[in-house]
């Protein structure tokens, strides 16, 4: 044992050294060149067509010539920002399903203040999401649209979809939480002994940096530490420093959510697990998910640390329908958005089951 | 054994050097204007000399370590006594915040609270009349608070502090002892939590040493710093996500976390006592108006989607020849019954 050092070579890292300096100097010219606003987020084109408040409803520019009849609404998470779905051009998911021929709207959820303290969960559902699909089908003339959730905005649209399941023609969840008590998942068994209530009275807003922080800290030495370390082999490639600034940008900006909605999506959904257990009451109405009957598609991730496949999976013993269609990706949870195996495979599912059921 | 330079030593002057360079650099002066740039450069430079602490904390281990191998003594058994003594040195520093008496730790609650109250009081100091002799005259009623909390202190080590208040400062008082409950509980959680994490640290350094002794037994010792530091990397991440995992943590974080909630609430009963005799609007009167701001809303919601629902009828009517079913909507019927 004694016989080989532990750490490598004094001249290996005299050497290492020289490489690395001269790379962190050629990043500097790159550094030098760039500019905040290089880091051009959402750059699809877009209009808005309604608004109310903080929430705007995006109509994306079709990019072929006849778009598919019935529109698409995607209904985002609100814990984070809608723009990787359309990170930059050569990893937009939305630009994809735009070529796929979607006619796309999205829901902006905006950066919540003190004033929206009090807005709920039936708040977000029968308030704002029934007034965007109420925008879509009036400018459409259309009885039915369809609904596509991400992530935590699934868990919105399948309760949407189970209130009011005669507006929605066909329901896309992807990396949706349904079941919340299944095993695997850092973040399920952390949240179970959180005090929400309390925090909610506390706080008012739940600041957008301490729920970064919890999603971070699931893997403290990668997320924090490596990453910015391996950004030395990639500070001479601008392209490259772009994708990983823009990246950067989007963990850290996490809006804050309102207390009264945080209170009730960690109470009943994580720790109550009430929408399989059909407890789930939105307006006065119970959201039973067996009502939903429209053909629903559920994409999950199959390494997702933070929605754990079972718990996307769960869907299917519970929603009403005789249409329902599993795919699974091999990615992780933010790999569904911006991996080169889903900016390749996932915008031509999504369009190939929609164009079948349209 | 090599002899020559420290490789710790010379990346962390390697790192120095760098940063002396980066930020004499005028380019570097504009780039860093927009604050994504600025932020990572500085988030690299952090990366990088928390990494290099980490690792030439290891390699110091490890010197410590050698001559005990060279005896023949079995290194696992050195690497476990070594961590150990870690383990001692970390939770005897800290050991003192955690075992401080109640009476020590009054004191540094209230020192917490200045920073809240402050700013207050010094607009207090340019406040006329009766609101300022009520702050700052004679008898101060805050300092009157403090000192009866410190007096009694003195007197019973705390047990005073526990019994019914009397008088005018009665609530203000009771304010205070909750939010020193809580300020308590608060510190508890938090060091049980520092504890874990402390010695989850350790442990960490226990297994990054076993892995390279290892790896130095097999003739695999990392080639580059870089290669040294994501072993450290992989094995500190594997050792914490194992403890991340567990009932102690789970249970301490969340503690900790409540704990913190539960002081910051108390904190602010505080807060809205002094901002109401200042005539500045509390939080929870603010909250309040939002709350209220927010049920009308509601309201208006409710309406505009019954006025959505009629048009959409009418326009349906006169297709299907008859008089309209009307919907109604949730929040109507609720009035309605009302």
């Amino acid at each position: 044992l004694s016989g080989h050092a532990p750490w490598p070579e004094p001249i290996a890292v005299l050497r290492e050294q020289i490489e690395t300096a001269g790379k962190l100097l050629d990043g500097l010219e790159v550094f030098g060149r760039l500019r905040a606003e290089d880091i051009d987020v959402g750059a699809t084109p877009k209009e808005e067509v309604y608004r109310d408040g903080k929430v705007r409803l995006f109509h994306y520019l079709p990019t072929v010539a006849q778009p598919l009849r019935i529109p698409v609404l995607i209904v985002y998470a609100l814990f984070n920002r809608y723009y990787m779905l359309d990170l930059q051009q050569d990893r937009s998911l939305v630009r994809k399903m735009l070529d796929q021929g979607l006619d796309l709207y999205l829901i902006d959820w905006g950066y919540p203040d003190r004033s929206d303290r009090w807005l709920t969960f039936d708040d977000y559902v029968n308030g704002y999401l029934e007034d965007c699909v109420e925008a879509v089908r009036e400018r459409h003339e259309l009885e039915e649209i369809n609904l596509l959730g991400v992530c935590q905005g699934g868990d919105a649209a399948l309760c949407y979809a189970a209130l009011e399941p005669e507006k929605v023609r066909n329901l896309i969840t992807m990396v949706t939480p349904v079941d919340f008590h299944v095993d695997g998942s850092l973040v399920n068994t952390w949240i179970q002994g959180a005090n929400a209530a309390t925090a909610a009275e506390a706080l008012g807003l739940i600041p957008g940096e301490l729920i970064s922080l919890g999603f971070l800290i699931r893997s403290p030495f990668q997320r924090h530490l490596r990453k910015y370390l391996d950004l030395v082999d990639m500070l001479d490639d601008e392209e490259k420093l772009l994708g990983f600034l823009r990246m950067e940008k989007w963990i850290f900006d996490t809006p804050d959510v309102p207390g009264e909605f945080y209170r009730e999506w960690i109470e009943d959904f994580y720790q109550g697990n009430k929408l399989v257990k059909g407890e789930i009451e939105l307006g006065g109405r119970r959201v039973i998910l067996e009502a939903i009957r429209m053909p629903v598609l559920n994409v999950y991730a199959e390494a997702d640390d933070l929605i754990p496949p079972a718990s996307s999976m769960a869907l299917e013993r519970y929603v009403g329908t005789t249409d329902y269609t599993e795919r699974a990706f091999p990615v992780g949870h933010i790999g569904m958005y911006v991996s080169g195996k889903t900016q390749r495979d996932l915008a031509p599912t999504l369009a190939a089951w929609l164009k079948e059921r349209t | 054994m090599s002899q020559g330079p420290d490789p710790a030593e010379l990346y962390h002057a390697m790192i120095d050097q760098w940063r002396r360079v980066v930020l004499a650099q005028p380019g570097f002066q504009s780039a860093a204007q927009g604050w994504t740039l600025s932020d990572l450069v500085e988030r690299y430079l952090a990366a990088q000399s928390t990494t290099m602490r980490l690792v030439e904390l290891s390699l110091d281990a490890w010197r410590e370590l050698l001559p005990k191998v060279g005896t023949g003594e079995d290194w696992r058994t050195s690497i476990t006594a070594l961590a150990g003594r870690f383990r001692e040195q970390l939770l005897s520093d800290a050991g003192t915040e955690g075992t401080a008496s109640e009476a020590q730790l009054w004191p540094q609650y209230l020192a917490h609270l200045q920073r809240l109250g402050l700013p207050m009081l010094d607009a207090f100091r340019e406040a006329p009349g009766r609101l300022q002799e009520a702050a700052f005259g004679e008898d101060p009623e805050l300092t009157r608070l403090t000192n009866l909390f410190w007096d009694s202190y003195a007197q019973t080590f705390g047990r005073l502090l526990r019994s019914p208040g009397l008088g005018p400062g009665r609530e203000t008082s009771e304010k205070l002892e909750r939010g020193f409950d809580a300020w308590l509980e608060w510190s508890r959680a938090s060091f049980r939590y520092q504890t874990i994490i402390a010695d989850t640290w350790v442990r960490a350094l226990e297994r990054f040493l076993s892995e390279l002794a290892d790896r130095a037994a097999r003739g695999e010792s990392p080639a580059t710093v870089r290669a040294l530091t994501n072993l450290y990397m992989e094995t500190a991440e594997a050792v914490f996500v194992e403890k991340f995992m567990s009932t102690e943590y789970i249970e301490a974080q969340a503690q900790a976390g409540n704990a913190s909630m539960e002081y910051w609430r108390r904190e602010r009963e505080i807060v809205d006592g002094l901002m109401k005799i200042s005539h500045v609007p509390t939080r929870t009167e603010v909250d309040e108006a939002h709350r209220q701001v927010h049920e009308l809303r509601k309201e208006l919601r409710a309406l505009r989607r019954e006025l959505r629902e009629l048009r959409h009828a009418q326009r349906r009517a006169p297709a299907a020849g008859g008089t309209p079913h009307v919907p109604v909507s949730a929040g109507a019927e609720e009035e309605e019954s009302d």
